[in-house]
């Protein structure tokens, strides 16, 4: 064993792992680089392309580490890509990229790289992770822009214990030098997108394809229930979405709720779009769970600032929060609870507490 | 590092590199009236001849090619007319170079026939008798299978083609040199340099009599109008000196290959995929209960023991062995494949080394603690 021990580091052939695993190599580390093949691209270019192993292999070899492809197909379907189609196809927003992390990343990936006797894995994930008194703890990326810490939340304690995230301390243009400098040939690759397997504003359509049977069309409702227009399927629409509704109105309208055993869309204004709290399920925890009445931060999808909330409810299994601030809360995201930067853990939305009704008693 | 993957590709033969460095000197062309290109085509002849002796055939019937896949390919495109709906008759468990120009063939509106083996790959000839349809214009059958090591009885295949008059083409690249110098009886034979200790990039496609046979490529004179382009000489004499030494090692033994499967055998839940009798004599393939073959060969790789998952033209590729498949095993198993495939300069004491060392690997990777493993949340 060299130094430090041996990493596993997935590489995907952009910057972020690929500076992740010249930076372990400098600190010492035995670095083994592994590419994870999750899914089958219809183009050349997308997600898991040849070209993208590539880069990953001219990479690993500009660094003297051995390399591999690794096949996570399998788990990736299963885990990531058919939750993604049943949750639209139930009327909720899904969440792929915390359930790969969950399932893939930090778990058959992590069995893999234990197989090849690995101490530790790597990503190139904008999150922090530092010792604490009572173990690993989980911090937000020092780029407010590019802070993943949130898609991490349910990596679990064991896996977090030995996971090493080398460029969550920098900036994204601050890796993208240091790549320069080290002469890595994917200094100056594009960022990838969101969700890897279906690019932006094609969601719609994969769900389509992905399924055994088109999601029923239905009616579009508004707050009293009266029908004010069609729609081609509850999967096309998510909470607070307001484009793309097909209904000419005076006011601007946004989805409030989703009905998919009734193949519902209702819509409403912008203040009924607006919640008090939230109830989330099948929490994960990288700390203990907060006490009831803390005072938190809650961040509710990914592109959102993690805003001021209060514990209401809360067991291992589930929590409730109240917020002044919550808009659209889209149930099937995931709610993560932070401390500071600390990340604490999270669930996933159940449903949102709406606005209207009065507020439970206060407690604690 | 232990070197367990000639099945891939062999080593560098002494005897090859001289001949190749001698010849590389030789830069006329041979097609040139002048003394440097005569002495070029001289060389280039003269390694023609070589091969076509240790191959008991005539040196005409010898027309060099880069390589496997393309005398693969030039043996199926030229033999083959997909317009006039004509077809190929293949085994799934042919290698990729064979089963895709197959599949490429129809889908260019040729007929398909795919050939039964039974679950050690072999090709029943009489099977064949049945198999064979007023428009196929071709067999392809693979001499010794690169994956599972499975030797077919190509002489018995090719009497029931003769009788049928539908040309038989033989993927002899794995059997060449390792069975025998001497080929089998096929009308076309595709062979190769580099799993004999030749170098890359250079083969033949073997055509016996007046088989049919159009060019794929056009342009020259060079091989008698079949591979036009100007004729790579020190490959040649590095192919011919690789098929020299192979001739004159005779029939490889197979004690090396039955040493290391009593080793691997007294791991639990060990399986030997490859046949016992018929097979290549230096081919293991071997599966590991439980374990990925990918991981397998990577966690061998870091104990710099060098093996593989089958074929390396779908290497890293992650899926299930289509040979496996073919054969009627199911995913698991046929991701679970490990092929160990054993040359010249291996030794009895690196079979030993890598036994042990392939004990160790799987012991630890069984023992490894798994995350995720209870988990099947929404």
């Amino acid at each position: 064993m060299i130094g430090r021990g041996r990493v596993v580091v997935g590489m995907s052939g952009g910057v972020d792992s690929s500076l992740s695993a010249a930076l372990l190599v400098e600190q010492g580390y035995d670095v083994v680089g592994v590419a994870m093949r999750l899914w089958e691209g219809e183009t050349e270019s997308g997600c898991c392309s040849l070209d993208d192993f590539l880069d990953a292999r001219l990479v690993a070899e500009r660094l003297g580490i051995p390399f591999y492809v690794m096949d996570f197909r399998d788990e990736f379907r299963a885990a990531v890509v058919d939750n993604f189609v049943d949750e639209y196809r139930r009327g909720r927003t899904p969440n792929p990229c915390v359930r790969c992390n969950h399932s893939v990343k930090f778990a058959a990936f992590w069995n893999r790289a234990r197989e090849l006797d690995a101490q530790w894995i790597a990503t190139g994930h904008y999150a922090r992770r530092v010792d604490g008194p009572d173990g690993a703890e989980l911090l937000r990326g020092v780029d407010p822009e590019k802070d993943q810490s949130y898609f991490l939340f349910s990596m679990g304690r064991a896996a977090l214990a030995r996971t090493l995230f080398p460029v969550g301390h920098m900036t994204k243009s601050a890796v993208r030098s240091a790549a320069a400098q080290r002469s890595l040939p994917v200094a100056s690759k594009p960022d990838s997108q969101e969700i890897c397997f279906a690019p932006r504003g094609t969601h719609a359509a994969f769900v389509e394809a992905h399924s055994a049977r088109r999601p029923p069309s239905g009616a579009v409702i508004d707050e009293t229930g009266r029908e004010i227009g069609s729609h081609e399927g509850v999967h096309r629409f998510t909470i607070g979405q307001r484009r793309g509704l097909g209904i000419a109105a005076e006011r601007p309208l946004y989805v409030t709720a989703i009905d998919a055993e009734r193949a519902t869309v209702q819509v409403g204004a912008d203040a009924d779009v607006r919640s008090r709290g939230l109830v989330a399920r099948n929490c994960s925890w990288l700390a203990e769970p907060p006490r009831l009445g803390a005072h938190l931060a809650v961040k509710i999808r990914s592109r959102f600032a993690p805003q001021p909330a209060r514990i209401t409810e809360v067991s291992h299994a589930s929590f409730e929060i109240e917020s002044a601030a919550l808009r659209a809360v889209a149930p099937g995201q995931a709610a993560v609870l932070y401390d500071g930067d600390r990340v604490l853990g999270g669930g996933w939305i159940e449903r949102s507490l709406p606005v209207a009704q009065p507020c439970a008693a206060e407690v604690g | 590092m232990i070197y367990l993957d000639h099945n891939a590709t062999a080593p560098l033969a002494e005897a090859s590199r001289e001949a190749m460095l001698d010849a590389l000197d030789l830069f006329g062309n041979p097609s040139s009236a002048y003394a440097g290109g005569r002495a070029a085509r001289a060389a280039l002849e003269s390694a023609r001849r070589t091969i076509a002796d240790c191959a008991a055939v005539e040196p005409r019937e010898i027309f060099f090619t880069s390589g496997g896949t393309e005398s693969n390919n030039a043996a199926i495109f030229g033999s083959v007319d997909p317009v006039g709906g004509y077809g190929v008759a293949v085994a799934p468990i042919e290698h990729s170079s064979v089963v895709e120009a197959a599949r490429e063939l129809e889908r260019r509106g040729a007929a398909m026939v795919w050939l039964a083996t039974d679950r050690h790959g072999r090709i029943d000839p009489s099977a064949v008798a049945t198999s064979i349809g007023a428009r196929t214009a071709l067999v392809s059958v693979g001499w010794a299978n690169n994956e599972i090591g499975t030797v077919q009885d190509v002489d018995a295949i090719a009497a029931i083609c003769r009788e049928r008059k539908v040309p038989l083409h033989c993927d002899a690249v794995q059997g060449f040199g390792r069975i025998s110098c001497r080929l089998p009886d096929a009308d076309l034979t595709s062979i190769t340099a580099h799993k004999i200790g030749g170098p890359k990039g250079i083969g033949a496609l073997v055509r016996r009599g007046k088989t049919r046979l159009r060019p794929l490529l056009f342009g020259g004179a060079q091989e008698r109008g079949v591979r036009p382009g100007t004729e790579n000489v020190a490959a040649a004499c590095g192919f011919a000196a690789a098929v020299a030494l192979a001739e004159s090692r005779g029939r490889w033994a197979e004690d090396l290959r039955e040493r290391l499967w009593r080793g691997i055998a007294e791991i639990r839940g060990a399986t030997r995929y490859s046949p016992a009798e018929g097979c290549l004599p230096n081919t293991l393939l071997a599966g590991f209960a439980g374990l990925r073959g990918e991981s397998v060969v990577a966690a061998l790789d870091l104990e710099r023991v060098a093996v593989s998952v089958g074929s390396a033209c779908s290497a890293g590729s992650g899926e299930p062995s289509h040979v496996l498949r073919a054969l009627g095993h199911d995913d698991e198993s046929s991701r679970g494949g490990v092929r160990f495939s054993t040359g010249y300069t291996t030794t009895a004491a690196e079979i030993d080394r890598a036994v042990a060392i392939v004990h160790k690997v799987v012991d630890r990777m069984r023992s490894v603690d798994r995350l995720g493993q209870a988990e099947a949340r929404r």
